[in-house]
């Protein structure tokens, strides 16, 4: 029976992609009953729907079994069976030369390592302050000025300045202020005794809405708006109130119990990464200091948060005209002494720094917190991963390329059977991706292992984000990148050998490679020289600024903070102490030559009258007459003062500095004159004069970066601190005697106390950690230059086997042997250094302008720097060469 | 030896395949079995089985005319072969003595 029967067509391009895939074999059938079932369906459920299930149905054929199979393809197209086949080829191969691969791999595991290494480090360090809601917005203000003489980046501003922006400015969405301060006295109430704590900061409640300061306890829309609220940390709410509850309860500050204060929320844990680290904050509102409206000074920090779609530069700019102009520099100009001119060149200028920036940008900026980052470390240890790297890939291409020689036979019988180029690339490509992926698993590996380790030398805690979804897409991602690029010259070499002349047997064994190969080995031993030169140097600064004479004696001092806070009885502890006898001299004085200890700068005069513009700005330190001998400082003119000489309150003993900026040739006997008080009717500065009765040499009292400036010391009574010197074998013992009479003081407070050499130790911590780095990283260069070197030198011994096998039937000793086969690297080795010399000079001077006082980059170090460079490389080849020289010839030259 | 196991799916596509006898190609024999077994079965779950059964030697086929129906496409016809039926022997013997040995006390409910 003949039906006239319409028939739908199935969507033609899901048809043709079936076409595509699917293998002929099955083709017929499947084709044949989709188109069937497609005709069903459309009686039963209408077109539309039926063309949804017939590319269903189609897709569901996309697997493997249906996949045609190509094993001879021309198409350029990789697909499944290639890549097995190639997998298994090359996995062949890596395991037959296992030497070779098992260099190639550790070579490259390490440099992963190596790379991953830093760049977590450095994933860290620019994480810093980005967990702020809106950080963008995020700035604080800078404040740069210069004064007469002085001229400072400060990251402090004037006390009224962030209520004032909090009126005026619409731009800026919020401000606070957040200032951080020396350690305080703090208690609860039913304790005996004060602890002294760190990480106290004064703050306003507006910080808490600008600031990611998450609350566990507390409301942070009302805490720290009363005048005596505190919020503290989670860490010191455990330590003080364990297992509670602390909001609401109260705490005693500086034995002041009269006014205690209250705890009106917890601080939960923030993110390491931050620069804002407390363990109290206490409201701004009890700060008498910081209700002034004086536009003088700069003492307190203050924080923006931006309006949206606000441009910084928009904002300086009005900070310029309303602020700067309007009110800070009227204010200067009030007060004659202070001399400010802009004719003179004297500024005053505020500008917006982000905060996310805080942390590696400010190096130069004066502030409390030092515990910072320096973003110029950051790229120089970029840039060393990214060299260690690409030696690791050199090696890698070095290594591939070498052993061309060996698979030329290979490559010609392969083509011979009609293999074309392009597979060849593939097939080598994937050998070196197989290299490449099996390194990266490798070093990723070695990076777990290492981490802690790691960790404790940078004391910071690091960790493999295994977690974060991009982690591992990226980890392979560059291993491709990788893998390609460093894959694709020894692939396109390989592939490229002719036929005809390979299975005749002409190869030149790979000459012009070999120029190539030696270029790369050259330039991975300069590098690695460059390093070798750049540790010797760092270590050798350390050194120097570890033992540099700092102009008084740092051993056998103790220091004894805070004896103010003995209320009326300093001085009688001091009597006490002194008749100690391990004790040699004490004084008492707030100032101690330790970088963030007690500054107080101030302007000076030479001669007897104060005169305009010639203003200098100096330390002015008040102390004893035990000062200079406790702390074994030399007076190289005049002499220090003198308890008993009651002429002394009006003299100054100035450093060697001072004398020079005083331009003083003989400064004992001259007089110079100086702020001593401010007469708060005339709106003046009160200034006396002083006859300069000694010369000190200049001692450090910051990090022996920075120049040593002018200082003027004072006799009075300064009961900061007690200085004492000792000299004793039982410290301990010393220690618990003093403790006991510091106990005897009421109220009784903490004692705190610290040795003066251990303090000064650990400033140079970054400076070491940086030596330290620098040194795990070039060993790690150096030895993965020497892996390629190593394998290299074998497969040129393993080359010239026959040559030498000839050589010494001809009589040549193995001492000549030897020489032959070195000559070549020596000369590779000396072209490396004649490069790496200049280029680590150039940049080790540079690194070393950072510093005040430095060594001179004496020629030993390039000496021993290529000494060592040699040396290694020289071992490396010569155990290739002894073990050729020593072959006997009869194995060499035996017909395979 | 490998090849010899017979998967569930594969063994009901055989047994569908042996009660269609001339009409067993890909799309009767799914049709068949959702109909048989009330369960949705997808067309190319039931091409891979029986080309995989055909591999191992369990299923012989042929190929039927052209039609217009089929878009101008053949049928394949399956048709279980001497190994196959072997295969089937084997399975339907090794449930019998599984289910003899079940005590008539074992099942709540009234299986057989």
């Amino acid at each position: 029976m003949e039906e006239e029967r319409e028939y739908y067509d199935p969507p033609s391009r899901v048809l043709q992609f079936l076409r595509w895939f699917c293998a002929d074999s099955f083709l017929d059938e499947i084709e044949g009953d989709l188109f069937e079932l497609y005709q069903e369906d459309a009686e039963e459920y209408g077109l539309k729907k039926a063309k949804r299930r017939y590319v269903l149905n189609t897709f569901r054929y996309f697997r493997p079994f249906f996949w045609k199979r190509q094993i001879l393809s021309n198409s350029p197209i990789p697909n499944y069976t290639m890549f097995k086949h190639n997998f298994i080829i090359a996995s062949r191969h890596l395991l037959r030369h296992k030497f070779y691969s098992l260099i190639k791999i550790t070579g490259f595991a390490l440099g992963i390592s190596a790379f991953l290494l830093i760049g977590l480090f450095i994933r860290n360090e620019l994480s810093y302050d980005r967990h702020h809601p809106h950080y963008e917005r995020l700035y604080r203000v800078v404040h740069s000025l210069s004064i007469g003489d002085y001229e400072a980046n400060l990251a402090w501003t004037a006390t009224p300045l962030a209520q004032k922006i909090r009126e005026e400015f619409p731009e800026v969405e919020n401000a606070a202020r957040l200032r951080a301060i020396n350690r305080r006295l703090i208690k609860t109430p039913d304790q005996a005794s004060s602890n002294f704590e760190d990480g106290f900061a004064f703050a306003e409640h507006h910080a808490l809405e600008i600031f990611n300061f998450p609350l566990l306890y507390g409301d942070s829309a009302t805490a720290l708006t009363a005048p005596f609220d505190m919020i503290i940390s989670s860490r010191m709410a455990d330590k003080y109130f364990p297992g509670e509850n602390p909001v609401g309860q109260q705490m005693i500050l500086d034995n002041n119990e009269e006014q205690p204060y209250q705890i009106a929320g917890v601080l939960a844990k923030t993110p390491h990464n931050t620069f804002f680290d407390f363990d109290f904050l206490i409201s701004m509102e009890g700060d008498e200091p910081g209700k002034s409206t004086s536009w003088m000074g700069a003492n307190y920090p203050t924080y923006l948060l931006l309006s949206e779609g606000v441009d910084p530069g928009e904002v300086e700019r009005k900070l310029e005209n309303s602020i700067v102009k309007e009110h800070i520099i009227p204010a200067y100009k009030q007060v004659q002494s202070l001399g400010y001119d802009e004719n003179n060149g004297n500024y005053v200028r505020l500008q917006l720094q982000p905060v996310k920036d805080i942390h590696l940008h400010s190096v130069n900026y004066i502030e409390f917190n030092t515990a910072k980052g320096d973003i110029r470390y950051i790229w120089i240890f970029g840039t060393i991963a990214i060299f260690i790297l690409i030696i690791a890939s050199i090696n890698l291409m070095n290594l591939s390329t070498a052993q061309s020689v060996g698979r030329a036979k290979e490559v010609g019988v392969r083509k011979v059977l009609g293999v074309i180029r392009i597979q060849l690339i593939y097939q080598f490509l994937t050998e070196s991706m197989a290299v490449i992926l099996i390194a990266f698993v490798l070093g990723v590996f070695l990076t777990e292992l290492s981490l802690s380790y790691f960790n404790q030398i940078i004391g910071i805690e690091l960790s493999i984000p295994w977690g974060k979804i991009w982690f591992l897409p990226a980890l392979l991602g560059i291993a491709l990148v990788i893998g390609i690029l460093s894959g694709l010259y020894p692939s396109f070499y390989l592939s490229s050998f002719l036929p005809v002349k390979v299975l005749k047997g002409n190869l030149a064994s790979g000459q012009k490679t070999a120029n190539l190969r030696s270029a790369l080995v050259v330039f991975q031993f300069a590098i690695s020289v460059i390093l070798i030169i750049g540790t010797l140097t760092v270590i050798r600064q350390m050194r120097f600024m570890q033992n540099k004479k700092l102009g008084f004696d740092e051993e056998q001092v103790l220091m004894v903070q805070n004896t103010y806070t003995l209320g009326e009885k300093p001085f009688i502890f001091k009597e006490q102490i002194s008749s100690l006898p391990q004790v040699t001299n004490i004084s008492m004085t707030e100032f101690i030559p330790i970088p963030g200890q007690s500054r107080s700068g101030t302007n000076f005069w030479a001669g007897t009258k104060r005169v305009m513009n010639q203003e200098l700005e100096m330390q002015k330190w008040t102390i004893d007459e035990n000062y200079i001998p406790t702390l074994g400082m030399e007076v190289i003119a005049g002499r220090n003062f003198s308890g008993e000489n009651s002429a002394d309150t009006k003299a100054t003993i100035i450093n060697e500095k001072a004398a020079k900026r005083l331009g003083f040739e003989n400064p004992v006997g001259e007089y110079l004159t100086t702020i001593t008080g401010y007469d708060n009717e005339t709106n003046e500065f009160v200034t006396s004069s002083f006859r300069i009765i000694g010369v000190v040499k200049d001692f450090h009292y910051e990090s022996i970066r920075t120049e040593i400036g002018g200082v003027c010391l004072f006799l009075g009574n300064n009961p900061g601190a007690a200085i004492i010197r000792v000299k004793t074998d039982d410290m301990a013992g010393f220690i618990a005697q003093i403790e006991d009479s510091w106990m005897e003081f009421s109220p009784p407070q903490a004692f705190q106390y610290a040795f003066l050499d251990e303090s000064l130790d650990s400033i140079y911590q970054s400076e070491r950690l940086t030596a330290r780095l620098f040194t795990a990283f070039s060993i790690l260069a150096i030895v993965i230059a020497c892996l390629g070197l190593f394998a290299l030198a074998a497969f040129t011994v393993e080359q010239r086997t026959r040559e030498i096998g000839i050589r010494k039937v001809l009589g040549a000793s193995a001492g000549n042997i030897y020489q032959l086969l070195v000559r070549h690297f020596i000369l590779l080795l000396v072209i490396s250094l004649a490069l790496a010399i200049p280029a680590g000079w150039i940049l080790m001077q540079k690194w070393l302008q950072d510093f005040a006082y430095r060594i001179d980059l004496s020629w030993d170090i390039f000496l021993i720097s290529g000494g060592i460079a040699f040396l290694i490389a020289l071992i490396t080849i010569s155990y290739q060469a002894t073990t050729a020289s020593a072959a006997n010839p009869v194995d060499t030259l035996r017909q395979e | 030896m490998k090849g010899t196991y017979l998967g569930e799916f594969e063994e009901i596509v055989m047994l569908t395949i042996a009660a269609l006898q001339d009409e067993a190609y890909g799309l009767a024999i799914k049709k068949e079995l959702e109909k048989q077994t009330e369960r949705k079965v997808s067309i190319s779950a039931v091409h891979a089985a029986c080309n995989r059964l055909e591999d191992k030697g369990f299923l012989s086929s042929f190929f039927g005319d052209k039609s217009r129906e089929r878009g101008g496409k053949r049928k394949k016809i399956y048709q279980v072969s001497m190994e196959g039926q072997k295969a089937l022997q084997t399975s339907y013997e090794i449930r019998q003595k599984l289910w003899n040995r079940i005590p008539d006390t074992a099942f709540q409910i009234q299986i057989f």
